[in-house]
């Protein structure tokens, strides 16, 4: 599972049609950079890397801008072959928004051409090299079990790299990156090979450690590719055939992976790694949702498998923000419940005054997250989104491609690593002003005042291809129907609860009509989301009970139920429905829900409104498709 | 799996390697036919069919191979073995 999130990439969407949108930047007028971005932001296998890099190629040569891709010119040196690693390294280098120019030496001159002035590399006058050498390009392995020479070899190896560290930062004026070395998975002795010199593991321990205490300076960074290997495993990572054929240093599958870690830290060094993670709530930081679920209803805290994944993502937000990452809240929520989860749920790790900016509303979260930068004064290229639902994410990616927004997995126990494989806040240097960066925007959790709406959200709904589906209430969803009518509180307009009994009754019961909605999109299905309850007296129906999951909200699925609604209504020669709201500490979110649906007022009692729409009215609705009621089919 | 799908599969990763969308395959192809096929291609070509097939193919019997329809009978043969 966790091999396939690093050697897939899986935090990044994959390529819905990879050929079709390389065939659109082919053709595309103006400046691609952006364009050719978009495209690499997908998850790209080795194969699609070096198809994007010819064609970043070509419309370079073509005299194509690429505007707005920063340019960088990057040599790459090794004892491996680098012809596939270098066109892996030109795509993925778009993903983090540079334009690369790779600048290589021929294979076995890596050390020569870091030590002469007139090399190609060094007369290149690169922003930075990258020396990628492994073990077998050191002299580590030839101790023959010898410890003194062992220890010699070592010496001489890191002497090795010091030297063309020199040469190219001396002669060529480059930024150097170093490579820390995978160990092989071919052990000598066994388990005492790490305290043995004269294995390898103890060379390359011994190799690594100095590089971190000797090598590192303010001209070099290092490429923690030990660390790498390590997190995929050695055994996945050293491909023994792959470099008797072919001399690649690690097995090309994890191309993607590694480029993407070079460009991190390219990244990094230009000081382009984000600084603000963004926070959903619901079944993202707890499981559950608060405005339905209740403070004691939702998931979080220790003792329970679930409570303790949605820990592990408040844990790693808060060690993120003690390192400096500003963090701020997106939510579709009532501002008051959403924050009462931070004041007094005693299992919360994450407290309000963590949180910079606290944005819980019912606007669209592209709207929001533009809020939350302009608020923070902060780029929306150092926003990154955090959030369970696919739809939400896409929402977010579609109107700010800026924004980075990581898929994630469906088990909540692999959200943090997730987060954390994606590297999106690589840092070079660690200072105390990243540190106190947080505290500087301690939060207040403030609330950031909307701009205007970030993009047409009809376009998109357009593009999730939803579906449907209508049904009276029927005996195999009645649990699932119970459940809603007892647990919604937020989107639903009567706050009426009824016993499953009660339920039961209703699927039959004359002068009443019920109705049960699911909807699937292309991310799936999301089950059954709306119940309606209507009973009627002489020729109106009293809407008894509207409810519907926030999940769906914002995508017009009122519309469309209440199309039904009037369909079925006028088929039964009802002239009019009737609607009441009845406030709840809870349900202010549709507090104008029939007014805003075309509904006139009337009388209502007490606190509660009452509204009422003729059945002739014509409803406006989104693009959406009816699914083929079972019923319909049958009778067809 | 039979030829004609390993043939279908096999015209997809040729696609995408040599970067032309109008290539045709069979068995008498080889890299004298197909402009870009260098021995770099040839490694590119190797891995992209391991990846696809889910097999994995050594040294030697990639410099076995002479022209794409050995190629296609190697893979015809592990997916075979694979599915026994």
């Amino acid at each position: 599972m966790s091999r396939g999130l690093f050697r897939d990439l899986q935090w990044l969407p994959r390529p819905a049609d990879f050929r079709a949108e390389c065939e659109a930047l082919r053709t595309a007028e103006g400046d691609c950079g952006d364009a050719i971005k978009a495209l690499a932001a997908h998850a790209l296998d080795d194969v699609q890397l070096n198809r994007l890099a010819k064609l970043i190629a070509r419309m370079q040569a073509d005299g194509r801008s690429t505007r707005p891709l920063i340019p960088f010119r990057l040599g790459v040196i090794g004892n491996g072959t680098l012809d596939l690693v270098v066109p892996a390294l030109v795509a993925t280098a778009a993903r983090h928004g540079f334009l690369l120019e790779c600048v290589t030496s021929e294979f076995g001159q890596a050390a020569q051409d870091a030590l002469s002035p007139g090399s190609g590399i060094n007369r290149a006058r690169c922003d930075a090299v990258l020396v990628a050498i492994d073990h077998r390009g050191l002299p580590l392995g030839a101790s023959s079990g010898d410890p003194a020479l062992a220890q010699d070899l070592v010496a001489e190896s890191l002497d090795i790299i010091r030297r063309m560290q020199a040469g190219l930062r001396d002669h060529g004026g480059a930024h150097v990156i170093l490579q820390t070395l995978a160990t092989v998975p071919e052990p000598l002795f066994g388990s005492i090979d790490r305290a043995t010199p004269g294995s390898l593991r103890h060379a390359v321990d011994a190799y690594n450690q100095g590089l971190w205490d000797a090598l590192r300076d303010a001209s070099s960074s290092v490429l923690d590719v030990a660390a790498l290997a390590e997190t995929v495993g050695l055994a996945e990572w050293h491909s023994p055939t792959q470099w008797n054929m072919a001399k690649l240093p690690f097995a090309a599958a994890y191309l993607p992976l590694y480029a993407d870690h070079v460009c991190r830290l390219l990244g990094s060094l230009r000081g382009r790694s984000r600084r603000a993670l963004i926070l959903d709530l619901d079944n993202t930081l707890w499981g559950g949702v608060i405005g339905d679920d209740g403070l004691d209803g939702i998931v979080v805290g220790q003792g329970d498998g679930t409570g303790e994944a949605y820990l592990s993502v408040q844990q790693l937000a808060l060690s993120l923000r003690a390192r400096g990452v500003v963090l701020a809240v997106s939510s579709k929520n009532d501002d008051a419940v959403a924050r009462q989860v931070f004041r007094e749920h005693p299992d919360m790790l994450l407290r309000e005054d963590h949180i910079a900016v606290f944005q819980a509303n019912w606007n669209d979260k592209a709207t929001n997250i533009k809020a939350i930068a302009d608020e923070l004064s902060l780029g929306l290229d150092a926003m990154v989104f955090l959030d369970d639902n696919p739809v939400e994410r896409a929402l977010v990616r579609r109107f700010l491609p800026q924004v980075a927004v990581p898929e994630l997995p469906e088990d909540p126990a692999l959200y943090a690593r997730t987060l954390a494989a994606a590297g999106y806040f690589e840092a070079v240097v660690v200072s105390e002003e990243d540190r106190a960066r947080a505290d500087f925007y301690q939060g207040n959790a403030r609330r950031a005042a909307l701009g205007k709406a970030v993009g047409d959200v009809g376009d998109y709904l357009a593009a999730l291809d939803m579906e449907i589906d209508f049904r009276p209430f029927d005996r195999i969803n009645r649990a699932r129907i119970y459940q809603l009518i007892n647990k919604s509180n937020q989107f639903n307009l009567t706050t009426r609860r009824y016993t499953e009994s009660e339920v039961e009754a209703l699927e039959q019961q004359d002068g009443v009509f019920t109705l049960q909605v699911r909807l699937s999109d292309r991310f799936g299905d999301n089950g059954m989301i709306s119940v309606v309850i209507c009973r009627q007296v002489e020729r109106s129906w009293i809407i008894d009970s509207w409810l519907m999951s926030c999940r769906v909200l914002g995508r017009g699925v009122e519309r469309m139920v209440l199309r039904h609604l009037i369909e079925q209504a006028r088929s039964r020669r009802i002239a009019t429905l009737i609607g009441d709201y009845i406030p709840t500490p809870r349900n202010a979110l549709v507090r104008d829900h029939y007014p805003e649906l075309g509904f006139s007022p009337a009388d209502g009692e007490g606190e509660a409104t009452r509204w009422t729409l003729a059945t002739t009215a014509e409803i406006t609705v989104p693009p959406m498709r009816i699914a083929a009621s079972p019923d319909a089919v049958a009778a067809a | 799996m039979d030829r004609s799908a390993i043939y279908e599969k096999l015209t997809e990763l040729f696609r995408d390697i040599f970067d032309d969308d109008d290539i045709v395959i069979g068995d008498d192809t080889t890299a004298a036919d197909v402009e870009g096929w260098d021995s770099l291609t040839n490694i590119r070509l190797i891995l992209a069919v391991e990846t696809a097939f889910g097999i994995r193919l050594s040294a030697a019997q990639v410099s076995a191979l002479a022209q794409l329809g050995d190629l296609v009978s190697v893979i015809e043969r592990k997916l075979n073995q694979a599915a026994a």
